[in-house]
């Protein structure tokens, strides 16, 4: 039944192409692999090699002052509906460290409201890092790649980091005097309760790739991997790692990942070279979430060498 | 956007993909004059779909008050005030779709509701649209006030507002029986779908941070059975079978039959510009303009066909098969005062009298030497 229920080729296909239709490609996409500081605004992003270890979860970590820090402008999501009309973020803070086998970004940004709760009309803060798969001159398309060239995608959602931390939201937590007689689980012997449990939360029994997200003690950052709009799919293999604290109206928020590629693809980021990323973030009071985000242009990085 | 036919509007319309048919649609005919509002289908629905955690306050399958009854709160009016008034002109709506009403940068025209609107799924329960003057209840009670009951489930449009807005194509419309269904492995609750629903049936679960919605009893169709809520109904106010487009209508599909050939039983809110597939037979005691708003602009006529029903023999028939077997009817038939359902293979699976036989008992019943307590 399960198997009836993943979405026709055809369908995905179509999507596909209506999205690369609809584009339009901004100026900066084109311009090439990184983008020259004379050019543009947009300046260089250094990436040191760490001295001491490398702060994958802590965005409080002093080693952080190593990294310079870079701002990064922000702009509505504009290629494909639904679009962002009203500008939220305009601006993320990025730093960037690495070790010679993972990168970690520092992502800061002013958001005066904390979000961590989703319910059905509330809306979580979330941020991502996008890297291309294929660096180099021939840059993947910075709205979510496309066939062939695709972009890898580490995002994180202060939802998840509070499951992750033993905070899941339930009906319960949402709504502390919802009445509930007994839940199905509840209703059978002990041994057959988790697969009862199971099987009546549909999204977890069909094994949705963002169920382990939400387990305590699992990472709040999700690789994903897109070749273009509504092909964004989590990777089989889930490695990356963060956290994120909010204090006197600002989030930091830390992603790490591997340095090496976490698909089949060439390397992607190496150590002496340089390298692209671009970023997303998700106002969650300003109900914010798909397509409905701030994002940045294609914002070039030089990887120190190894220490 | 592609351009599209939408048969219940009688024009062509904007839609985000191209216009692409099931093999065959799901479809439905509800009697809204034989509802009594027991709810015996929401739990129905309910215990077999919905009794997990996050589901506590969705029901697929809901039966709401109208005018005053929303589930979630202000669904319809909303909706139709957002649209503005619109017109209907010689049965083609000249007015604008929740697509072509689309606001800039939107793939539709809708809203979302916030988490308290769906708090109280029975709201305004049996509120009349008006005050009933002292002994008016005694007289003719729907003259003075009306209400009616609308049973709800999803429409599995022929256009659906939530699979066009859903930017991950994770919800999809099967090629086989035309049921639209949330894929909860590509779902990642980014919740355009309930904003872009008009009839509000897709439902965000927060334990499971998908969304959930009517799956048409997908696994009962696909053995040849009516979906639950249709099989539970008291007031047996409801078919369930496949409608054709009105070029390719079967007189003897008993879908068809209603929709297409007598036209009883009409959409709800076609101007939105889905083409639903759940067809209704308006009530009959309610205002015209208010059913015209809801059903479109035949619902005085089927109104009227209705009326008359009892002296159509084919209508009459076919109105006795509704909760009448558990079995998908693909044909019907009347002949000789009674009415004959048939499976999708021609096999006959029920056969029900037009009109029940009346016995007359004497007053006193001489083989048990009794009177009898007759009971009118
Ligand atoms: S009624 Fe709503 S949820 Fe059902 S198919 Fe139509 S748009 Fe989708
Ligand atoms: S079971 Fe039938 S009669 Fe009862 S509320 Fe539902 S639709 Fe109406």
């Amino acid at each position: 039944m399960i198997e009836r229920m993943s979405t026709p080729r055809a369908l995905t296909a179509w999507l596909a192409m209506a999205a690369v239709l609809m584009l339009s490609i901004p100026a900066a996409a084109e311009q090439g692999p990184v983008p020259s500081p004379a050019a543009g605004s947009v300046a260089l992003l250094a990436v040191p090699a760490v001295a001491g270890e490398l702060p994958r979860t802590d965005p409080d970590s002093p080693s952080w002052k190593q990294a310079t820090a870079v701002e990064v402008a922000l702009y509505p999501q504009d290629w494909t509906e639904p679009k962002v009309l009203v500008p939220g973020v305009a601006r993320v803070d990025v730093s960037s460290l690495h070790d010679g086998a993972w990168i970690a970004f520092l992502l800061s940004w002013s958001d005066p409201t904390d979000d961590r709760v989703i319910s059905i009309g509330r809306f979580s803060d979330a941020v991502s890092v996008q890297i291309p798969t294929l660096p180099g001159a021939d840059l993947s398309e910075i709205a979510m790649g496309q066939q062939g060239k695709a972009v890898e995608i580490q995002f994180w959602k202060a939802a998840w980091q509070e499951a992750s931390e033993g905070r899941p939201t339930t009906s319960k937590t949402l709504y502390p005097n919802l009445w509930v007689d007994r839940y199905p689980e509840e209703c059978v012997k002990d041994k057959n309760a988790e697969a009862v449990a199971t099987r009546t939360l549909a999204s977890r029994a069909a094994a949705n790739p963002t169920q382990p997200r939400l387990k305590a003690g699992s990472s709040p950052v999700q690789d994903l991997l897109a070749e273009g709009f509504g092909t964004l799919t989590a990777l089989p293999d889930q490695r990356s790692v963060g956290r994120g604290v909010y204090k006197d109206g600002r989030w930091r928020v830390v992603i790490a990942r591997p340095l090496a590629p976490l698909t089949r693809h060439e390397a992607v980021l190496v150590p002496g070279r340089h390298a692209s990323a671009a970023f997303a973030i998700w106002d969650g009071s300003a109900g914010q979430a798909g397509a409905r985000k701030m994002r940045s242009d294609w914002l070039g990085m030089n990887l120190g060498d190894r220490r | 956007m592609a351009r599209v036919f939408n048969h219940q509007i009688g024009r062509a319309m904007k839609y985000w993909y191209p216009e692409t048919r099931p093999k065959r649609q799901f479809s439905a005919v509800f009697d809204i004059n034989k509802c009594i509002a027991c709810q015996t289908c929401t739990l129905a629905c309910k215990t077999t779909w919905t009794s997990g955690r996050g589901q506590e306050l969705m029901f697929w399958n809901n039966v709401e008050s109208k005018p005053f009854g929303f589930y979630p709160l202000g669904w319809d009016v909303r909706l139709l005030d957002m649209l503005g008034a619109q017109t209907w002109n010689d049965g083609i709506y000249e007015g604008k779709t929740i697509f072509e009403a689309s606001p800039k940068g939107q793939r539709s025209l809708g809203f979302r509701p916030e988490d308290a609107d769906y708090a109280n799924p029975n709201l305004g329960e049996d509120d009349s649209a008006g005050a009933i003057d002292k002994g008016a209840f005694l007289t003719n009670v729907h003259t003075a006030a009306w209400m009616f009951y609308l049973a709800r489930i999803c429409n599995h449009c022929t256009y659906p507002a939530c699979l066009a807005s859903c930017t991950r194509g994770a919800i999809y419309k099967r090629p086989e029986d035309g049921i639209v269904v949330v894929d909860q492995k590509r779902c990642r609750g980014y919740r355009d779908c309930i904003a872009a629903c008009p009839y509000k049936k897709t439902f965000f679960n927060p334990e499971g941070q998908t969304t959930e919605k009517c799956i048409g009893c997908f696994p009962k169709i696909e053995g040849g059975e009516q979906p639950q809520c249709v099989v539970s109904c008291i007031g047996k106010i409801r078919l369930q079978s496949f409608v054709s487009t009105p070029d390719k209508a079967r007189e003897d599909n008993p879908v068809d039959y209603l929709v297409h050939v007598r036209k009883l039983a009409l959409p709800l809110f076609p101007q939105f510009g889905l083409e639903p597939n759940v067809y209704y037979i308006p009530p009959i005691h309610v205002p015209e303009p208010f059913l015209v708003q809801m059903f479109g602009p035949g619902a005085g006529a089927a109104v009227k066909a209705y009326r008359e029903a009892r002296q159509d023999p084919i209508v009459a028939g076919l109105l006795t098969l509704f909760g009448s077997t558990q079995r998908v009817l693909w044909r019907f038939k009347v002949e000789n005062g009674f009415a004959h359902g048939y499976d999708e293979k021609g096999t006959q699976v029920v056969r029900v009298p037009v009109t029940e036989p009346t016995v007359v008992r004497t007053a006193f019943d001489e083989t048990l030497r009794i009177a009898r307590w007759n009971i009118p």
